[in-house]
């Protein structure tokens, strides 16, 4: 590929980022192939020595954070008709709507997930307060009536502080995994906007 | 190598090609080719990166009728480099205890 071409190519390819940093990066580049041309290489050569302008592009992708890439996704390709513009805004107590409910629906999801691993933690908290309470009824207990039902009762409220520990242990697991689980689908769905592209 | 801890340890190594005098670069690629392998594509973040965060400066200058960058390490450069340095002095002195044991073990 001619260095015209690589150029060309990568401008087009990077369509939708910010101009500065598509400026900057074409700049770069073709600095970078002008380097390797004076040092003896090929045109050709040079050019494949910097990489490809698919590679060129996932990197600058990768080190852009999300909200850029989205404006990017979305930037208009072309300008809306007057029609296209009249059917949005005629459209917008519509699609208004359908937009705010489907983030109320996301937001909901997201707080039901933190609300579904706080409920889990109240397990060893629950086992914690129970045994020891337990404890100090069975003791009530053992007094006023007789001390059989006081020990069986002291007993289960050991059982359940034994309990304490290990149910905590396993909400402390279970949650970084969710937060894992999280994270590796935070990742997802930026490798999707860099797969598919502009 | 960790990913994280690479790219790190990329930051500064660029920052060690341009301690001592500006640089270009391909300039850098090539100093840090016997060292560690890096690419145009990989460089570029990591320029990028450390002008942001004010580690270098970058200036034009025509060079054969074109124009060509030279990047110049700053004072925070340079801290970080001397961050680097006594972080992995302490790293060595680590490695070299875990060493010790373990010739320790053969004989």
């Amino acid at each position: 590929m001619k260095k015209n071409e690589f150029t060309i190519a990568l401008a087009v390819r990077l369509k939708g980022f910010p101009e500065e940093d598509v400026k900057k990066s074409l700049e770069y580049y073709g600095e970078m192939i002008d380097e390797r041309i004076e040092d003896g290489m090929s045109e050709e050569e040079a050019v494949a020595a910097v990489g490809t302008v698919e590679e060129i592009a996932a990197q600058i992708t990768a080190e852009t954070p999300l909200l850029q890439l989205l404006k990017q996704k979305f930037t208009m390709k072309r300008k809306l008709t007057a029609g296209e513009k009249a059917l949005l805004i005629c459209g917008s107590p519509l699609w208004a709507i359908l937009l705010i409910v489907g983030l109320a629906l996301v937001f909901a999801l997201y707080v039901s997930l933190w609300a579904g691993v706080a409920a889990m933690f109240a397990v060893p908290v629950l086992f914690g307060i129970g045994g020891v309470g337990g404890l100090v009824y069975s003791v009530i207990l053992g007094v006023s009536t007789t001390w059989g039902s006081g020990v069986a009762f002291a007993g289960a409220a050991l059982i359940l502080i034994g309990l304490t520990l290990p149910s905590y242990y396993a909400c402390k697991f279970i949650a970084k995994g969710l937060i894992k689980v999280g994270v590796a689908f935070w990742r997802c769905i930026k490798k999707a906007f860099v797969k598919k592209g502009v | 190598m960790d990913i994280q801890m690479k790219r790190g340890i990329l930051d500064i190594c660029v920052l060690a090609a341009i301690k001592k005098e500006e640089s270009y670069g391909y300039q850098i690629i090539k100093e840090m080719k016997p060292y560690v392998d890096i690419s145009e594509s990989t460089l570029y973040p990591i320029l990028r990166r450390l002008e942001s965060s004010n580690c270098l400066t970058v200036r034009s200058a025509e060079y054969n009728g074109r124009l060509r960058r030279y990047y110049t390490i700053t004072q925070a450069g340079k801290n970080r480099l001397k961050e680097f340095s006594e972080e992995w002095k302490e790293m060595i002195s680590i490695y070299q205890f875990v060493m010790k044991g373990e010739e320790d073990e053969k004989e």
